[in-house]
């Protein structure tokens, strides 16, 4: 059985204003789930209801199998890490996290061992008698973890957790949180809009857009397998590459054609295309897809704008068709005396209906 | 050279406000308590405190003024508090209510009082509205009570009037505090009623003490609605005092030392009291760290 499911779940602001649009989401028991997207996409506003924090509008949320929709958040059994981590400045670190087990009527030496156990394994022993003011962004973080974790909630959820540290303690937090979901086995909702966040702790993704689920898969299904031209542009960095083609047909074989370049497509594609011929579709090349190649093997020349370099490789910034694609390649360094490029795509690619926006083949 | 004149910048810049005062209100002040500490020859003498302390009025000015600034603080901030707790809350017509709940607040002292002495005269609204509502038969005579119920009657007026001010003060609190530390608390298995008394009302710990302060003093120095519903002596209050021998019988050879000596008087009650509340405070936010 699922550990928690949406149905149909909408949320409308002030009458008109269509926060959420009619979502259906299943998780299963321990998974960590991100939801993905951009600011505006729903996806906190989606946490919220799960957390009831804020009212359903319409539709149902299930855990384990029971009604929720009108219960308080404290009879949910969630815990939640909040954005701005919401420990309270008045409480010292200790009474921070044993505020929920007071609430509880849990005895003393009870309390003072939980807290004990969860500081520890966050790593805060140390500033149990501290004030939040008197600690960093990161061990604030910590204090807001301890918290979550000393209720024991069936369903953790967290509410972009890491966007206010800075970069480096970011990367490390996220390993320190995915070895802490690990341990502990509980189901975890996590919202984000960073995708390599996203992708280094996902069991499965949810990449949202305005209100509604754009897809759901592992890391490696949303990027290799992206079923939407906004999925193919938001994830991956840099994003995918579109270019607008025509498909025709010669000699029953099929290419994607354009003032470019002709290419010619795999034959398996062919049935999925058979309604295509003739008309304009959009092909997406990963920046990878596209590799350097020697003047006789290429598909087409990109005019370089400039180049970017990452250390391990770089980011060739080029133009073709006054369009402007990015491509990656360990092999140029920097542009000195590059004007153009020899391009070749290595065979995969997606290739998107134009009207709909949905992946064909 | 340069930095000798940095040195003395700031001082220059604050010298016409400095001057201000002390020419306004330094040498006011000490000249009314060396006024009410000499007698009229201008020797030492503690005269005049206990000819304050032993008018027939004293007695009842003092208790009249500890008491209005107790009740009145404790109900201003009871109310405003909750007033500011659901305005805070966004729902329809909610600015609307605000609007109402502020305009009291437009309207001087003076004003006030003659709108409830209207309201309360033997054939005032109030009456009128309570006949019409069928509530009572014979008008109220209102404005007879004496002792405590003058006192009460001053204290609702007073509340009425200064309530949107403590309660601005408190809302703007409330507006800045960080939304989430109230949905950790609902996360984390707190009652509403937990919520006010264990996350917001600390968190707001400044603020509260900033609005009962500032009210605590005002409701020390109350005298105008007093002598504007029942006129000086009906209810004596301890600058209804100093109003009244400055006002009413300047021309007495002791007024003008009473007065200052009422005013000594009064700046000490205020002071002390303020002392007294910021000290309590002090103590119990050492027994919550403990």
């Amino acid at each position: 059985m699922e550990f928690l499911e949406l149905k149909n779940l909408t949320k409308i602001y002030q009458k008109d204003i269509l926060a959420i649009d009619k979502i259906d989401l299943k998780i299963k028991d321990g998974e960590f789930l991100v939801l993905l997207g951009p600011s505006g996409c729903g996806k906190t506003t989606t946490m919220r209801m799960i957390a009831g924090l804020e009212d359903v509008t319409e539709g149902e949320i299930f855990i384990e199998g029971k009604l929720v929709n009108n219960l308080q958040p404290r009879e949910r059994g969630v815990s939640m890490i909040f954005q701005s981590y919401a420990i309270w400045p008045h409480m010292t670190v200790f009474n921070n996290i044993a505020y929920a087990l007071k609430i509880k009527k849990m005895s003393k030496e009870k309390i003072n061992e939980t807290v004990k156990k969860v500081a520890k394994m966050s790593n805060i022993e140390e500033y149990l008698n501290r004030y939040p003011s008197q600690l960093s962004g990161g061990q604030q973080q910590r204090v807001a973890v301890a918290r979550a974790m000393a209720v024991d909630p069936k369903l953790f959820l967290m509410d972009e957790p890491l966007s206010n540290l800075d970069a480096k303690l970011r990367v490390s937090m996220r390993t320190d949180l995915k070895e802490m979901h690990k341990r502990s086995g509980a189901t975890t909702i996590f919202v984000t809009h960073d995708q390599s966040e996203a992708m280094s702790l996902a069991d499965r993704i949810v990449i949202m857009n305005t209100g509604t689920i754009e897809q759901i898969g592992t890391p490696n299904e949303i990027y290799h397998d992206s079923k939407t031209m906004f999925v193919a542009d938001f994830i991956g960095s840099p994003s995918t590459n579109f270019v607008d083609v025509k498909i025709i047909s010669k000699d029953n074989k099929l290419f994607a054609k354009n003032d470019a370049f002709e290419l010619p497509i795999d034959d398996k594609f062919n049935d999925k295309l058979h309604g295509y011929i003739d008309k304009d579709v959009v092909f997406g090349f990963r920046p990878e897809n596209l590799v350097l190649s020697s003047d006789e093997e290429k598909l087409f020349d990109i005019d370089v704008v400039l180049v970017e370099p990452q250390g391990s490789h770089s980011v060739i910034v080029g133009r073709l068709l006054s369009k402007q694609i990015k491509i990656v390649s360990d092999e140029v360094r920097d542009m000195k005396n590059i004007k153009t490029l020899p391009i070749k795509s290595n065979g995969i690619y997606f290739i998107f209906d134009k009207e709909t926006e949905k992946r064909i083949c | 050279m340069k930095n000798k004149y940095k040195k003395w910048f700031p001082y220059f810049l604050l010298t016409p406000a400095l001057l201000y005062y002390v020419l306004f209100w330094i040498r006011p002040v000490l000249r009314a308590f060396f006024e009410s500490m000499t007698d009229y020859d201008g020797s030492f003498s503690l005269m005049f405190f206990s000819k304050v302390i032993n008018e027939s009025m004293f007695t009842a000015a003092l208790r009249n003024s500890l008491l209005f600034a107790l009740i009145s603080v404790m109900l201003q901030f009871t109310v405003a508090f909750m007033m500011a707790l659901l305005l805070n809350k966004k729902f329809k017509g909610s600015n609307l209510l605000l609007f109402v709940a502020l305009i009291p607040m437009a309207v001087p002292p003076a004003a006030v009082a003659i709108l409830w002495k209207t309201g309360f005269s033997t054939f005032g609204w109030i009456n009128n509205l309570l006949i019409t509502l069928n509530l009572i038969k014979e008008p109220i005579l209102w404005m007879t009570a004496k002792g405590y119920n003058a006192l009460l009657f001053l204290i609702l007026i007073d509340t009425w009037t200064v309530l949107p001010s403590v309660m601005i003060i408190l809302l703007a609190g409330l507006q800045n505090l960080n939304k989430e530390y109230e949905e950790a608390g609902l996360i984390f298995g707190a009652s509403r009623f937990q919520i006010i008394k264990d996350i917001i009302m600390p968190i707001l710990k400044p603020t509260i003490i900033t609005a009962v302060i500032l009210r605590m003093i005002a409701a020390m120095q109350v005298w105008m609605i007093s002598v504007m519903m029942f006129g000086y002596g009906r209810v004596p209050f301890l600058v209804e005092r100093i109003a009244y021998y400055t006002d009413m019988v300047p021309m007495l050879k002791e007024s003008y030392k009473m007065s200052l000596t009422y005013s000594v008087v009064v700046t000490t009650i205020v002071m002390i009291s303020v002392m007294i509340y910021l000290r309590v405070n002090k103590k119990k936010e050492k027994e919550v760290r403990i």
